[in-house]
C-alpha cells in the first residue's frame, strides 16, 4: 500500500509544510494500525487548527481582475436574480389557476394574467446574467455568447412563452455560460452541475409537454414540473454571483 | 504541566518528550519517534508527532533546519531549552516531594 495516501487527509497548507518529511517517515517505517488511526486523528487536528501552519501564498482569485465597484454591482444583480425566483413561482401559480377558455380548438386554461409577473421574473434573471457578464474574464468568449443568447431567450420567452425556440435558447445559453464560468472559476462546480442537470430534466419535460402531450395550457403536470425546476436557474445564477469575493491580493 | 506546555492539551506530554529528545541535539522526525519510544517506553504515533512538532515550532520552542533527503531535522531554540529545563526542574521537585512523602508514610 502506498502510505503517502494518508497525507491526502491533511489540509493542503499542512502537506506543503510537513508532507515531504512525514512521507519519508512513513516510507522508513511501515505504519501499524495504531499509526494509521493516529494519522487520521492528526489530520482531523490539522483541519481543526489551520493556524498551526502558515498558509500558502494564495493565488490571485477569479474575481480579482474585476473592479470592486463592478463586483458590488454584480453581487446585487445576483441578489436580484435570487429574488426573481419569487415572481417566477408566483407567475405559474397565477397561470395554473387561470380561467378555462373554450374555443374552436377545445378547452384550455388561460394563463395570460401571469404575463406581467413572468416578465418581471425574466427581467430579474436577465439582471443576474448581466452580473455574470460583468465578472466573466475577457477571454471567456463562449461564456459571453452564451449569456447573450440566454438573455435574448429569456426576454423573448418572457414576452411570448409559446415560442419554444426562445426557451431552448435560454436553456442552451445558460448551459454554455455555466460551463464557461466554471472553467474561468467564476462559477463553482456545484452550480454548473446543478444548472445543467436541471436543464436536461427541464428540456425532457418540455419535450413531453409540448411535443408528446401537445399542451395548450399552463396546467399540464410535465409543464408545471419543468417550470418548478427552472426556479433553480434564478437561484443558481444568483448564488454563483452573491458568493463572489476578492482575495486579499485583489483587495490590495 | 505548566506554562507554554500546559496550553498544548493532549500534545503536552508528547511535546515534553520531543523537547527532551532534542535536548541532546538536532533530530529528524523518525529519529525523534524512535528516541521518544526508547525514552518513555510509549510509542509516539506519526500524527501526534507532527501535531506536536507543529505546535512547538509555532511557539518558538523548536526550529526546523534545512532538510536532508526529505528529512528535516529540528533543534531546540533557546526558549525551548529554557522551557524544557523549567519543566524538568518542576518534575524533579514533584518527584522529590512525592518520593519523600511516600518514604515518610512508609516508615
Amino acid at each position: 500500500m502506498n502510505e503517502s495516501i494518508w497525507l491526502r487527509l491533511y489540509p493542503r497548507a499542512w502537506r506543503a509544510r510537513y508532507g515531504d518529511e512525514l512521507a519519508a517517515l512513513l516510507e522508513a517505517r511501515t505504519p501499524s494500525l495504531e499509526d494509521r488511526l493516529d494519522l487520521v486523528r492528526g489530520a482531523l487536528d490539522a483541519h481543526l487548527h489551520p493556524e498551526l501552519v502558515a498558509a500558502e501564498p494564495r493565488a490571485a482569485g477569479p474575481f480579482d481582475a474585476v473592479a470592486p465597484a463592478d463586483l458590488k454591482v454584480a453581487r446585487r444583480l445576483g441578489l436580484a436574480s435570487i429574488v426573481g425566483a419569487v415572481p417566477w413561482v408566483a407567475a405559474w401559480v397565477i397561470a395554473a389557476n387561470g380561467p378555462i377558455v373554450h374555443d374552436e380548438l377545445g378547452s384550455y386554461r388561460d394563463g395570460a394574467a401571469a404575463a406581467p409577473v413572468i416578465l418581471l421574473a425574466g427581467a430579474l434573471l436577465v439582471g443576474g446574467i448581466i452580473g455574470h457578464l460583468i465578472v466573466l474574464p475577457r477571454g471567456a468568449r463562449f461564456g459571453r455568447i452564451g449569456a447573450i443568447v440566454a438573455i435574448s431567450g429569456v426576454l423573448i420567452w418572457s414576452l411570448a412563452p409559446w415560442v419554444l425556440a426562445a426557451a431552448i435558447a435560454w436553456l442552451a445559453g445558460l448551459g454554455v455560460l455555466a460551463v464557461s464560468g466554471w472553467r474561468a472559476r467564476v462559477w463553482p462546480a456545484w452550480a454548473g452541475l446543478v444548472l445543467i442537470g436541471v436543464e436536461l430534466v427541464v428540456a425532457s419535460l418540455i419535450w413531453l409537454a409540448f411535443v408528446v402531450g401537445r399542451t395548450r395550457g399552463p396546467d399540464m403536470p410535465e409543464f408545471l414540473a419543468a417550470v418548478a425546476l427552472m426556479t433553480t436557474a434564478w437561484l443558481v445564477v444568483g448564488a454563483a454571483l452573491v458568493r463572489a469575493r476578492q482575495t486579499a491580493i485583489g483587495r490590495a | 504541566m505548566s506554562g507554554a506546555m500546559g496550553e498544548l492539551g493532549r500534545f503536552a506530554e508528547p511535546s515534553l518528550y520531543i523537547l527532551a529528545s532534542l535536548g541532546e541535539g538536532p533530530k529528524h522526525g523518525y529519529a525523534i519517534m524512535l528516541d521518544v519510544e526508547a525514552l518513555s517506553g510509549v510509542p509516539l504515533g506519526p500524527g501526534t508527532l507532527y501535531g506536536a512538532l507543529a505546535r512547538l515550532e509555532r511557539r518558538g520552542l523548536i526550529e526546523a533546519l534545512e532538510p536532508v533527503d526529505r528529512r528535516r531535522p529540528y533543534r531546540l531554540t533557546a526558549l525551548g531549552a529554557t522551557t524544557l529545563r523549567a519543566q524538568l526542574d518542576a518534575l524533579a521537585t514533584f518527584a522529590h516531594v512525592g518520593l519523600k512523602r511516600l518514604g515518610g508514610s512508609a516508615s
